[in-house]
């Protein structure tokens, strides 16, 4: 495998850098891979969006930063509408389904794929669990990194008494995401 | 509440185990049954008259609204323990659930009444609840350790408040879970750091 | 000697390299820091506050970056291994007391996260632009090594490292991080404590009346150490002094002194090489980069080697002492020197003057605020293969 550059961005508070994070634990303590995570300053967390860049390579990773993801995940419409001009060609977006339109901005040949995390985490119980949602979406989509490594990272990752309600949130993303694999 | 999570065979210290299971409304002879048969004095500590038909039918309701989650725990074909959760969908105590438990005589200091506990502050959790309240007497030492353990912490005293049969009064205890605080971790680390510039 | 397990947190982590330079030190025995907050070096004296109730230890927020560069001194003659934590324009505010550290030989780890200056430049951007700094930038003539991470892996090994240096050479020992390392989360392994080598003070056996504070011999011109409450009575100072410690601001003294404290480097530069190597051998270009540049060098060199060219890279892991000799021999088979810095071309000079005009030399500068391109490297790369 390559390297995947893959972009998270969101408004702050909905957990963007967690959200890489638990990307990159996956794959770096959990899956055999290399990650780096670097978390935006400067102009690019401008406004109220924020953003976690998280490169999954094989080998070492030469060049930290991802300036063309091949996969964005995006939680906010300010997020959609700052990357997709970045977004590789044949790239994918995944994004929330009810906070972002995706509305005809999509550049050639990329394929863009919604689920309703909001609604999912309201479900469960918790709306602050939509980004462990979209993590676990990410997950069943690309098939980038077993479910096993992602469902250890989240564990790592979250604060004791919330695991049962996030691995159920990773685990309703995952299937979700399973159905739209390609 | 999760199906998955029961039946639940739960080993107590003493080598013995149970089943816990959710309360169905064809258990209600059973429990008023496993009720009758507790000592008269920590009959008084239960706060409803429980043996009643009255309650019976009212506790049936409230199941079935979700205002009132029970767990038993069975040993054999016997109900030798029951918690349950009372939480309201109105009002201004909306986001509190309280928790009362009860072990048979034969069936304690063996981790039964803690097993109990810990399955309804979980459910508890899992429903949304922000703060779990449990009302014990000062002297029932063994319960505010077995809370304590649980992350309790002593909320409020309410001094010379429960009498016993004998007239002699002592304080009650109100003991509380703030699960909010565990999902204020949550939202703690959800926090995306803010840009600062500058030294 | 082994680590002590309480400042140890063996595991595999998935943290930056700022905590994980927090950890390197704690694993290595520092349990004084005294601090000043700057961008973006504060997570590391953050953590270690954090850290100290459980693991034992100091940490006092001072005025400002003067008053802590000379507090930890202070804890040094108490007994304690200390670290130092700043960026660019806290370092030029340390400055003398870098000196100072120099001349009373007194051992310390200084961490600067370098940041885009000058002045106070870019806070979140990253550079390498104190190189010079932190060799020249006190006045007076002195000595000190400094290493150059590239992870946050690196962080935490390095940080043993130089706290392992500081106790051996007694000269202040630099770890020249950047805000991308120190900001950038990976793979963190720390071992256990029996698995990391820490390097003891080099206490003194002689008795009070027997021992002198800077007695040395041909042999071995690091003098042996006390601490403040053990019963010795000794005199350190700033100025040119003598083996007792007391001044001796005479022409000769100073010749022997300052001597023997840039001799301690300089005569064992060949002990303090460290330059990590890959194809140098028959390669026409030779890559020289430190850092977080080296890592982008890493990719711009493969691709220069997809297309055709012999290009080596040679990682300085140990930039001061210079590795003045290894370049030398280089120079003898490479044709040209490609050096790409986070900074308008410092090291470049060193690899100039050591290569002596054998070979081309040729900067790839960078003002700071961001890492190369790949494609910047590359290019220069194959301009001169040509």
């Amino acid at each position: 495998m390559a390297k995947t550059e893959i972009r998270v961005g969101g408004l702050g508070g909905q957990g963007v850098i967690l959200c890489g994070s638990i990307i990159g634990k996956a794959a770096a303590i959990h899956g055999g891979k290399h990650a780096t995570l670097i978390q935006a300053f400067g102009p690019e967390a401008r406004g109220s969006a924020c953003s976690a860049q998280v490169t999954v390579s094989d080998d070492v990773i030469g060049y930290p930063y991802v300036k063309n993801p091949d996969i964005l995940v995006l939680m906010s419409q300010d997020a959609f509408n700052q990357f997709i001009p970045q977004l590789k060609p044949g790239g994918m977006v995944l994004y929330e389904a009810e906070l972002v339109k995706p509305d005809g901005k999509l550049p050639e040949g990329v394929r863009a794929m919604g689920v309703p995390a909001t609604r999912f985490a309201e479900e469960l119980g918790r709306r602050l669990v939509l980004n462990i949602v979209m993590v676990g979406f990410f997950a069943g989509v690309t098939g980038l990194l077993p479910f096993e490594a992602v469902e250890k990272a989240v564990l790592d990752s979250v604060p004791r008494g919330t695991e049962e309600l996030n691995l159920k949130a990773l685990k309703k993303g995952y299937d979700f995401g399973r159905e739209q694999a390609v | 509440m999760g199906p998955e999570s029961f039946p639940q065979n739960i080993h107590l210290r003493d080598g013995s185990s149970a089943t816990l299971l959710p309360l169905k409304p064809g258990d209600m002879d059973a429990l008023q049954a496993f009720y009758r048969n507790l000592p008269e004095e920590e009959r008084l500590v239960l706060k409803d008259d429980v043996a009643s038909p009255q309650w019976a039918k009212s506790f049936h309701q409230r199941l079935e609204t979700g205002e009132v989650i029970s767990l038993i725990a069975m040993a054999g074909d016997r109900i030798v323990g029951e918690g349950t959760l009372y939480r309201t969908f109105r009002g201004w105590t909306r986001h509190v659930g309280e928790i009362r438990i009860c072990c048979h005589q034969d069936y304690r200091r063996r981790g039964l009444g803690t097993s109990l506990a810990a399955n309804l502050v979980k459910l508890a959790t899992d429903l949304g609840i922000e703060k779990i309240i449990v009302q014990v007497v000062a002297n029932q030492l063994g319960a505010r350790k077995v809370f304590e353990k649980l992350g309790f912490h002593k909320d409020a005293v309410l001094p010379h408040h429960v009498m016993d049969l004998a007239g002699t009064k002592r304080d009650l205890i109100v003991m509380a879970n703030d699960v909010s605080q565990i999902w204020a971790a949550m939202e703690a680390i959800n926090q995306d750091t803010p840009l600062h510039m500058g030294d | 000697m082994h680590a002590d397990p309480k400042g140890v947190l063996t595991g595999v982590h998935f943290i930056d390299g700022d905590h994980a330079a927090c950890e390197g030190a704690l694993a290595a025995g520092c349990r004084f820091v005294a601090g000043y907050p700057i961008t973006p070096s504060t997570e590391i004296v953050e953590r270690f506050a954090h850290r100290i109730p459980k693991v034992g230890g100091v940490f006092i927020q001072m005025e400002d970056e003067l008053a802590a560069s000379i507090a930890i001194q202070g804890a040094v003659w108490g007994g304690q291994k200390v670290m130092n934590v700043t960026s660019g324009p806290g370092l030029s505010l340390m400055m003398e007391h870098l000196g100072y550290a120099f001349i009373t030989e007194t051992p310390c780890v200084w961490i600067d996260v370098q940041r885009c200056g000058p002045s106070t430049g870019m806070p979140t951007g990253p550079a390498q632009h104190d190189m010079m700094q932190v060799k020249w930038g006190s006045h007076g003539d002195f000595q000190i090594i400094a290493l150059c991470p590239n992870s946050p892996q690196e962080c935490f090994d390095f940080t043993i490292r130089a706290f392992n240096m500081a106790e051996t050479w007694r000269v202040p020992v630099f770890l020249m991080m950047d805000e991308v390392v120190g900001h950038m989360t990976e793979r963190v392994d720390i071992p256990e404590a029996s698995e990391i080598e820490v390097v003891e003070r080099k206490w003194t056996k002689k008795k009070p009346g027997e021992y002198k504070v800077y007695e040395t011999t041909p042999e071995d011109p690091v003098p042996e150490m006390v601490k403040a409450g053990d019963g010795y009575r000794i005199h350190v100072t700033g100025l040119t002094h003598n083996e007792k410690g007391y001044p001796d601001m005479t022409v000769p003294n100073q010749e022997r002194m300052l001597g023997r404290l840039i001799g301690k480097i300089t005569q064992n530069a060949h002990k303090l090489v460290d330059v990590r190597e890959d194809g140098v051998e028959g390669a026409d270009v030779v890559v020289v980069s430190y850092g977080i540049t080296s890592r982008v060098a890493m990719a711009a060199v493969e691709q220069a080697r997809a297309k055709g060219a012999k290009v080596g890279s040679a990682r300085l892991v140990i930039a001061w002492p210079f590795p003045a000799e290894r370049m030398k021999e280089i120079a003898r088979t490479a044709k040209v020197f490609v050096v790409p810095e986070m900074n308008m071309g410092q090291m470049v000079q060193e690899v100039e003057r050591a290569v002596a005009g054998a070979a081309k030399v040729v900067s790839v500068p960078h003002a700071g605020g961001s890492v190369h391109e790949v494609d910047t490297i590359l290019n220069a790369i194959m301009e001169a293969a040509r």
